[in-house]
């Protein structure tokens, strides 16, 4: 990973990137067909179904920003300009499943609970991530110098990956209105297999757009910075 | 031996220098020299190490400069003043000692502060002193700490003639003893033997 | 080089205590607001969890002024290289800023706080029991917020409010420090063990952190 250059990395994601979407979109198609195939949920009617939606992202939001720190880490230890680069692209993302989380948490909230807002740990140490996430994009963008603020963002990064443990597990410190955490509780799954299986559809659809974005905004910084860097040296 | 090797350095998308290179051997000087906005003190923080260059590399006896080798071998003196102004001189004098792991007696250091002040009371504090003084306070690090390399940025600023014939009486010394002098200044105060390379 | 860091460490205490009156300054400001606060609602009778909140957020923003405070002053681009150059590692001379700055608030904050729970009306029973959730919270906002302050001084930064963009990494801790309050009389409970654990953790990485970030960006 440290021996890879930013270029080659980047061609190699622009070159692959459109069986990605071609694949995402494959499944999309099939998740969507699922989700509508599914019998509604006894208690909760059709409401039930921005599952498919809200955990794939939610599981999403804390997958990337665990790839983020850790890519954040090893750029620090091996100075690697790559793992900088895909910290610095997967952060918006990451910001806009956590969004996805919020929004539609708080209309399933609001349709089962009857409350768009609970100041439960779980929604708050989302909200707390979306936060990181916007500071983490803000810090991006105020250095003058990509390197500076590449240092500056992963720190960042670094210090807000202490917090993702907290998200995760807060749920079980504390007893509160938020059903606990199904798929990855001790002793299997508590969803039935039909369910279980849409989710993980939806959420490799989801996993595979977000790959896709990710190239595209990789390949398009790092197009960047050449030309910049041309226009410096000439 | 320090060597650059084509150094070009940017902040942010402003080029300040390109293709930099320069030698300078144990026992030589050298005057980097150019108008403000030239980037002396940028290229004396590259050779630091305090900064990354954009391209080129700087080596020293060999190895390529980190910083292990700067914190062990350069001694720098920038233009800013270091020391607190909230504690005495005595106390900044300890201080800055104990931060660069000097061990020292008593005689050495008043010794040292005779030559530089002729008189000098110790008890005042770091604010009460004038612009000069302030600034040979911080040149008595080049008597107290032993290492091969000063680097020096405009050390001339601001001195009287009769300070600066003593500065130049320890760069002297220093040469003599096989050290490595690297000063940038944009007048022409040293009398001394020296290389000059134009920014 | 045992002999020097005794020194520094002698010097560092030195001008912690020079520094202290900034720290009377801020806790003055914390008496005047908690009057205030109490005027504003004493008609209303409410429970000791509100006064905590209200105590227990501005001390986490007066530590936060404290330590971005020190690191402008202390950590300015000539001091800064000179510690670059010194044999001392930079996070060691970082560890030792950080607890001396503990130890200031802490010291200044023990002598307010008999005046701060008279006026905000708390029983002086709590009063081991609010120190004791301070000491212990304490250490890790500085050392949290000591990476914060480095990010935030760096000469390069446009926007200065990065120190705000910061404040969610500190919700754990307050998180925390509120679901102590809902434990009656604040007995001995895990809840105290995390927040050695959570320092622990910071103790590992902050200094690393702090020292690397005002190396790459501040000079």
């Amino acid at each position: 990973m440290f021996a890879i250059t930013p270029n080659t990395l980047s061609n190699f994601l622009n070159s692959i990137s459109r069986y990605i979407i071609f694949l995402t979109i494959i499944l999309l198609v099939v998740s969507g067909v699922l989700i509508i195939l599914l019998e509604n949920d006894y208690y909760q009617g059709i409401s039930f179904k921005i599952m498919f939606i809200h955990v794939p992202a939610a599981w999403l939001s804390l997958l990337l920003f665990s790839i983020m720190g850790v890519s954040s880490i090893i750029g620090l230890v091996f100075k690697s300009p790559t793992s900088f680069t895909i910290s610095r692209a997967m952060s918006p993302i990451g910001f806009i499943m956590s969004i996805i989380v919020l929004i539609t948490g708080s209309i399933w909230g609001n349709l089962t609970w009857g409350t768009y807002w609970v100041w439960d740990a779980r929604l708050t140490s989302m909200l707390i991530l979306s936060f990181i996430y916007l500071g983490h994009i803000l810090l991006l963008y105020s250095f003058d110098h990509f390197q500076k603020a590449d240092f500056a963002a992963s720190i960042l990064a670094i210090i807000g990956l202490v917090n993702l443990p907290i998200v995760k597990f807060s749920v079980d410190w504390w007893t509160t209105l938020h059903q606990g955490s199904s798929i990855l509780k001790i002793g299997g799954p508590s969803v039935t297999t039909d369910y279980f299986i849409t989710l993980l559809i939806s959420f490799f659809s989801l996993f595979l757009l977000c790959i896709y974005w990710f190239s595209n905004i990789f390949y398009i910084i790092i197009e960047n910075r050449k030309i910049e860097r041309s226009k410096l040296l000439e | 031996m320090i060597e650059i090797r084509n150094l070009s350095f940017a902040r942010g998308n402003d080029l300040i220098f390109k293709n930099i290179s320069l030698e300078v051997k144990h026992g030589e000087m050298m005057v980097l020299k150019g108008a403000n906005g030239q980037g002396k003190t940028t290229l004396l923080s590259n050779i630091l190490n305090f900064l990354d260059p954009l391209e080129g590399e700087i080596i020293y006896d060999g190895r390529v400069i980190d910083n292990a080798i700067s914190s062990k071998y350069f001694l720098y003196i920038g233009e800013n003043n270091f020391a607190y102004d909230e504690l005495s001189l005595n106390d900044n004098i300890k201080y800055w000692l104990a931060v660069h792991n000097v061990n020292f007696s008593q005689e050495v250091r008043d010794k040292s502060i005779k030559f530089l002040f002729d008189e000098l009371n110790l008890n005042k504090k770091f604010y009460q002193l004038s612009y000069g003084q302030k600034k040979k306070l911080q040149l008595l690090l080049l008597m107290l700490v032993n290492k091969p390399v000063w680097i020096l940025d405009d050390p001339f600023n601001g001195l009287d003639n009769k300070t600066i014939e003593k500065i130049i009486i320890l760069l002297t010394k220093k040469l003599e003893n096989n050290g490595l002098i690297l000063i940038s200044s944009h007048q022409d105060v040293l009398t001394l033997e020296h290389k000059i390379f134009q920014l | 080089m045992i002999k020097n860091f005794l020194k520094l460490i002698k010097n560092e205490f030195l001008l912690m205590l020079r520094g202290s009156i900034f720290t009377i300054v801020l806790f003055s400001l914390l008496l005047i607001a908690s009057s205030i606060f109490s005027l504003a609602i004493r008609n209303i009778t409410y429970d000791i969890e509100i006064t905590i909140a209200f105590l227990w957020i501005i001390i986490f923003f007066i530590s936060l002024i404290k330590v971005e405070k020190v690191y402008a002053n202390d950590f300015s681009e000539a001091k800064l290289q000179q510690y670059i150059l010194s044999p001392f590692a930079l996070e060691i001379i970082v560890f030792i800023k950080n607890i001396m700055i503990y130890l200031n608030l802490i010291f200044v904050f023990i002598i307010f706080s008999p005046l701060i729970l008279i006026i905000l009306g708390v029983q002086l029973s709590y009063l081991i029991p609010i120190n004791l959730l301070l000491i212990l919270s304490l250490l890790s906002i500085i050392f949290i917020s000591s990476m914060t302050a480095s990010i935030t001084i760096s000469k390069n930064n446009k926007l200065s409010i990065t120190s705000v963009l910061t404040l969610p990494l500190f919700v754990p801790i307050l998180i925390f420090s509120m679901a102590l309050t809902e434990i009656v009389d604040f007995q001995i409970s895990k809840l105290y063990l995390f927040f050695i654990a959570y320092f622990l953790l910071n103790l590992a990485f902050s200094p690393l952190l702090t020292s690397f970030a005002l190396k790459r960006l501040s000079v």
